[in-house]
């Protein structure tokens, strides 16, 4: 009797039983991939470096004073260290989950598998629970890794238990709703790099720049809501903002009105819950309908595409034998020129209209707002962010693109040279992207007229940094994403490999909490603290160099590209 | 035209080809037969510079194939077994920027990418898109590309495979008339019949070694195939047999549903000494049909079916 029910029991909670073979073999398939090893080393490296320096930037720089002083800060010091770690694990794992399940359903449904699975006695539901819980346990993991260095630093005191189950709650809750708009799109879009970057868009825009837009109005009193009841609001329904509010009550630095992080947690599962509702229903359909895309063009994408075409691409010369354009240029170029700036198929179009729907939210809150507003400032580092993922997508995909696509030997049994290829996969990823670096350079101006700096030698200074770190962050993504996507066989391992080594690169190099900037400010404040000028100095050599180096990668790994290309092309 | 001396290529433990001689010679259409894992793709690779050998050296038109790679490319079409299409361009957009990618000049693009239209007969679908053809038409334009630099030596993997049987013909016939245009073809397929029909010579590989190499008939001679023949008697089929297996030339009689079947021994020929025997001794005979040798069977024969 007590056999029985043991094994009834165990049967009812047997998550392959209640998920399906597919959580089974998702588990199989990933203990069996090394990228997934290097994912978590990956993460763990980076954790560890962001937490020595978060540390040394809190209490290494200024140890001056006496021991108890020191122990007096230890506690400010704790929370500060431990909001960074959470706002870090925040990001970063949001980030994983969108990336690891861009693929879990359109890469089944362009091999074609999914149409076999749904001819098995395997539901829609176990196909998608399976795949997502799968991925949302490994992330756990990584979670779970930071837990024991949470519990550490709560040791200095002023962290209170429920800030720590909590901020776990609120990022889990945020990684899952992730994952699953993830695998929503992957339903839709057949690529996973269209995945990440819908994705992506589509989580600025509806947790970035339009609540920041209903928080302006609700300020100026031009919101159907008052500020206070808009942001309570806003924390419940937005994790970024309900992370924000958990992170000022421990800092004691104002909160919403009403705000229980509980009643956030169990909205964003109900929204997870009808994300993949609406998955399951749809998922039937996708493995049955044509993937061939509609040529039907938007209406305004379409306007668009015809405009910035002739402004950026010189197509406008059509041969008169229909619409046939003529190969103009290096062969390279123009092939990759011959998608413009919008693209052909339906995800490059929506894309578009999202992309300049943001930037224009993104200038309005920068005009609008005050100038102490930080907010606007986060939106536009977004947008930056999708313009080099988007670089990437172009620069990696466009490579191992054609290994997905079988093209690629066909390529190289041209007389092309190998130097003629990669420049010519490089010029056209900056080409594609340039009206989107225009458009942020519209940003900067406003971003910067927005300061209220009045004196021209600050304002070229600042707009030449700024200029210089655009130009060398472009130099290394098209590298890295050219270098990835010779040695990578699949697009989005490529594009991946791009955007995480360049937000790596760029935090460990140029970012605030740079180890070496800090080391190098630790050791001048000690050597003299009053030579201002010289800690200028060096503060400027210490952001400028780091840039230069960037820039510098990113042409090494172009000419690595040039003489590999011909050695992982199967 | 294309050599390979002693060529071996190795993935890690696994010898894909070993130790291959091959020699084709100018204007031949050679058919490159052998199960699946036997090293044809390799070796075609290795020829069109898209892998490097372990071991020996490839040669096309006396360039060595790892120290000549832009030459040798000039030289040489290739298609691969599955061969991608960029489903964004048109039928002669793609065609047009492969032609800029030989570096044809500009002025003579039109005029040569209409011509292998034209050839291909893909005339009518120059404003398509790629991905819109079937599967057959792709496969046309395959060739399409590969003949748009105008190359002297053709190598192609199995570019009917997966095509219906009008495909295949169509496939056939653009082969012959390369053929007549003097090209160098190498072949690779499965559908061992349609190489019998246009090839000079077949070399058959297993295991990444060349188990034969030579024309039809010197595979029919080395089998002994072809000294069989199966004869047909209205009546006293036993008395056949009796007359047949007592002829010094013949090794073996069998019957077989109603037939003879009669081996000679290596060397000797019927040259109608079955028919003489048989009317001499008054029997009716209804027919005599020499066996040939279907490549199929020297297939079979050939190689014991292992793969790596």
């Amino acid at each position: 009797m007590t056999t029985a029910l043991t094994s009834t029991f165990s049967n009812l909670f047997d998550p392959v039983r209640l998920f399906g073979p597919i959580f089974d073999k998702e588990l199989r398939v990933s203990s069996r991939r090394k990228k997934n090893y290097f994912l978590r080393f990956a993460y763990i490296l980076l954790l560890s470096i962001f937490i020595l320096s978060i540390w040394y930037s809190t209490l290494g720089i200024r140890s001056s004073g006496s021991a108890v002083y020191q122990i007096s800060r230890l506690s400010s010091a704790g929370r500060q260290i431990i909001t960074t770690i959470v706002w870090f694990q925040f990001i970063t794992a949001q980030l994983i989950a969108i990336v690891m399940l861009s693929s879990s359903i359109s890469d089944e449904i362009r091999t074609g598998t999914l149409s076999v699975l749904m001819t098995t006695p395997i539901s829609s539901f176990q196909i998608v629970t399976g795949k997502l819980l799968s991925k949302l346990l490994q992330l756990m993991l990584l979670l779970a890794i930071s837990l024991p260095l949470l519990a550490i630093v709560r040791v200095f005191g002023g962290v209170t238990w429920n800030y720590v189950v909590s901020s776990i709650c609120i990022t889990l809750t945020a990684v899952m709703l992730a994952g699953a708009l993830s695998l929503f799109f992957s339903i839709i879009y057949r690529h996973s790099y269209a995945v990440i970057l819908m994705t992506i868009v589509g989580y600025l825009l509806i947790f970035g720049a339009l609540p920041g837009l209903f928080n302006l109005l609700a300020i100026k009193g031009m919101f159907i809501f008052n500020r206070n009841v808009t942001q309570s609001i806003l924390a419940l329904i937005n994790p970024f903002v309900a992370l924000a509010a958990e992170n000022a009550t421990l800092l004691q630095s104002g909160v919403p009105k009403f705000f229980s992080w509980p009643i956030h947690c169990l909205i964003m599962l109900a929204v997870t819950a009808v994300l993949i509702a609406v998955a399951v229903w749809r998922v039937r359909g996708a493995a049955l309908v044509s993937t061939f895309s509609s040529t039907t063009k938007l209406w305004p994408a379409g306007v668009l595409e015809r405009m910035l075409t002739r402004i950026f691409y010189k197509a406008g010369s059509q041969s008169p034998d229909s619409s046939i354009i003529p190969v103009t240029g290096p062969p390279i170029v123009w092939k990759e020129m011959r998608k413009g700036f919008v693209g052909h198929s339906k995800t490059d179009r929506t894309m578009t209209i999202l992309l300049i729907v943001l930037f224009c939210l993104t200038a309005i809150l920068l005009l609008l707002s005050p100038r102490n507003n930080i907010f606007p400032r986060y939106l536009m580092f977004g947008l930056y962010l999708i313009i080099m993922i988007r670089i990437a997508v172009f620069s990696a995909g466009s490579i191992a693109g054609e290994k997905e696509a079988r093209t690629w030997p066909i390529l190289l049994v041209t007389t092309l040279g190998d130097k003629e290829i990669i420049r010519g996969k490089a010029i056209a990823a900056i080409r594609r992207n340039i009206p989107l670096l225009l458009l942020y350079l519209v940003l900067m101006c406003i971003s910067y007229a927005n300061l209220g700096i009045r004196v021209f030698t600050e304002i070229l200074i600042i707009f030449s940094i700024a200029a210089l770190s655009v130009v060398c962050s472009l130099l290394f993504v098209v590298g890295c994403g050219i270098y990835f996507g010779v040695r990578l066989k699949t697009a989005t391992s490529a594009i991946a490999a791009t955007v995480g080594s360049y937000i790596a690169l760029t935090y460990i190099l140029c970012g605030m909490f740079n180890p070496l900037r800090i080391v190098f400010y630790s050791a001048i404040y000690r050597a003299a603290p009053n030579y201002s000028f010289i800690i200028k100095l060096l503060s400027f050599a210490m952001s400028i160099i780091p840039t230069f180096a960037l820039g510098g990668i990113g042409i090494f790994l172009e000419r690595r590209a040039v003489r590999r290309l011909r050695r992982d092309i199967f | 035209m294309i050599e390979t001396k002693n060529l071996t290529k190795n993935y890690g433990d696994l010898t894909a080809v070993d130790d291959l001689n091959l020699a084709i010679k100018d204007g031949d259409i050679f058919g490159f037969i052998g199960p699946n894992g036997a090293g044809k793709t390799t070796t075609m690779r290795i020829l069109v510079t898209l892998l490097e050998p372990y071991g020996g050296s490839a040669f096309i038109n006396g360039l060595d194939v790892s120290k000549h790679g832009k030459k040798v490319r000039r030289l040489v079409g290739y298609m691969p077994d599955f061969m991608g299409v960029y489903d964004d361009l048109k039928v002669f957009e793609y065609l047009e920027f492969f032609a800029a990618a030989f570096g044809i000049e500009r002025k003579k693009r039109k005029s040569i990418v209409e011509g292998v239209l034209e050839l291909t007969d893909l005339e009518s679908k120059k404003s398509a898109t790629v991905d819109s053809l079937s599967r057959g038409m792709q496969q046309r334009l395959g060739l399409a590309r590969v003949l748009i630099h105008d190359p002297k030596v053709l190598i192609l993997d199995e570019p009917a495979s997966g095509l219906d049987p009008r495909a295949r013909i169509e496939i056939r016939e653009l082969l012959r008339e390369l053929k007549r245009m003097g090209k160098t073809i190498m072949i690779s397929s499965h559908i061992l019949s349609e190489l019998e029909e246009i090839c000079d010579h077949v070399g058959i590989i297993e295991q990444g070694k060349l188990v034969f190499s030579g024309t039809l008939e010197e595979i029919r001679s080395r089998l002994g195939i072809e000294s069989k023949v199966r004869v047909s008697v209205a009546e006293h089929q036993d008395k056949a047999i009796e007359l047949l297996s007592a002829l010094p030339q013949v090794r073996r009689v069998q019957a077989l549903n109603g037939e003879i079947a009669v081996t000679f021994h290596e060397g000797q020929h019927a040259n109608g000494i079955v028919a003489r025997t048989l009317v001499n001794a008054g029997l009716d005979i209804i027919s005599i049909q020499p066996e040939r040798l279907k490549l199929d069977d020297a297939f079979l024969q050939l190689t014991k079916g292992v793969v790596h």
